[in-house]
């Protein structure tokens, strides 16, 4: 079980057109990056000192996903923060 | 002067002599050359570009020579030289033209870091432009050779070049390089096109270049703001169909089809959404050039409604 952390939000720039997919910028890596909306809100709730579970960043965003199954938005969650971890975006530690 | 006001043995002498400047607005061109037939290409494709001094400045100081040695006479080759660097392998002679364009785009996408450069055609109509940045075999610069003789002015078949600053595309209306199967097709739908003989066995296949028209060229220092941005796709017998496209998307395929946005930084990012806030965004798959032609005349007459 992994812990998520994000070193500086700052570091990003955001441009999003529609509800569907933002596109980021990573000032530290230079990379851009096409983001589903699940990703960007768990970005910005993400804080450099505090390390979060899957579960706890999923309880926060509970208004948003209280019509899809437990489990579901749970592997949805860890899904996408992998994702954003493989790129550099988020920072993974043993809980 | 223009390059079609130079005789034929005095272009030949200042391509020798490496003092023929070539104007491609925003750029000059200092061309060295020994190859025979490129006289005769250069004159039919750049005839309504002016031609600068020798002594005037130039942006990028190329040459394509004869190789030295038994290779002059036997199987003759050429090789592409930048600021008299040799900077690429050697090519047979008969590519010469080819190599000349394609060393161009090198020394444009490699150096002209003022700009953000895109691989992309651009033409416009009505001070409107569309953006088509699309990945080599999308059938990008058939479309765009079909078009410019419909009626869209052309900026560029190849590299798009963002002012970032007031976001603005540049382009420096060169030839647009046909390959394979459309070379006979916009033989079909322009007959009075002008190309180049046809060069076989290049890295692209068989290529020709066709002459931007006259039109274009006498424009080229106009600069248009994108309103549209259009991925293209080649589709056997698909009918021509504009699909809106996320923005987000288009974003991501202009910044891959950007030679320097990663260099940017920052500034690039934001300029391209910049660009992209003002655009509509589509895909457009066709397969006849007459419908295509069609159907972007149709979204030029929605913007002016």
């Amino acid at each position: 079980m992994n812990a998520w952390s994000c070193a500086d939000r700052e570091r990003f720039l955001v441009r999003s057109w529609s509800a569907e997919q933002s596109v980021v910028f990573d000032m530290l890596s230079g990379d851009t990056h096409l983001l589903e909306p699940l990703a960007l809100e768990l970005l910005r709730r993400l804080d450099a000192g505090v390390a979060r579970s899957a579960r706890a960043l999923l309880e926060d965003l509970a208004d948003g996903v209280e019509d899809t199954p437990a489990e579901a938005a749970l592997a949805a969650v860890e899904h996408s923060l992998a994702s954003m971890w493989r790129v550099g975006l988020v920072i993974a530690s043993p809980a | 002067m223009k390059v079609a006001q130079l005789s034929s043995p005095e272009l030949a002498r200042l391509l020798r002599r490496g003092d023929f400047l070539l104007e491609l607005p925003p750029f000059v061109a200092r061309l060295r050359s020994d190859v025979p037939s490129l006289t005769r290409d250069i004159a039919a494709m750049y005839g309504e570009f002016e031609v600068c001094a020798p002594d005037a400045f130039a942006d990028f100081s190329v040459e394509v020579s004869l190789e030295p040695g038994l290779r002059r006479w036997y199987k003759p080759q050429a090789r592409f030289y930048y600021d008299d660097l040799p900077s690429f392998a050697p090519l047979p002679a008969e590519q010469a033209f080819p190599m000349i364009e394609w060393g161009l785009n090198w020394c444009v996408a490699a150096h002209a870091h003022q700009y953000l450069t895109i691989h992309a055609a651009v033409i416009e109509r009505h001070g409107r432009a569309v953006l088509l940045p699309a990945p080599p075999g999308s059938g990008k610069s058939t479309l765009c050779a079909a078009l410019i003789h419909r009626g869209w002015r052309l900026l560029s078949d190849e590299l798009a070049l963002l002012d970032m600053k007031r976001g603005m595309i540049r382009g420096m209306a060169r030839p647009i390089s046909l390959k394979n199967a459309s070379i006979a097709a916009i033989r079909a739908f322009v007959p009075q096109a002008v190309m180049t003989p046809e060069v076989p066995d290049t890295a692209k296949g068989t290529v020709a270049l066709l002459q931007p028209p006259v039109a274009s060229v006498r424009r080229v220092r106009e600069a248009a703001s994108a309103r549209w941005i259009v991925l293209p796709t080649y589709e056997k017998d698909a009918a021509a169909v504009f699909a809106p496209h996320g923005k987000e998307r288009a974003f991501m395929t202009l910044a891959e089809q950007s030679f320097n946005y990663d260099m940017h930084g920052a500034s690039g990012f934001e300029a391209l959404g910049r660009l992209v806030d003002e655009c509509e965004c589509f895909r457009f798959h066709y397969s006849r050039l007459e419908e295509a032609a069609s159907a972007f005349e149709r979204l030029a007459a929605l913007s002016q409604a």
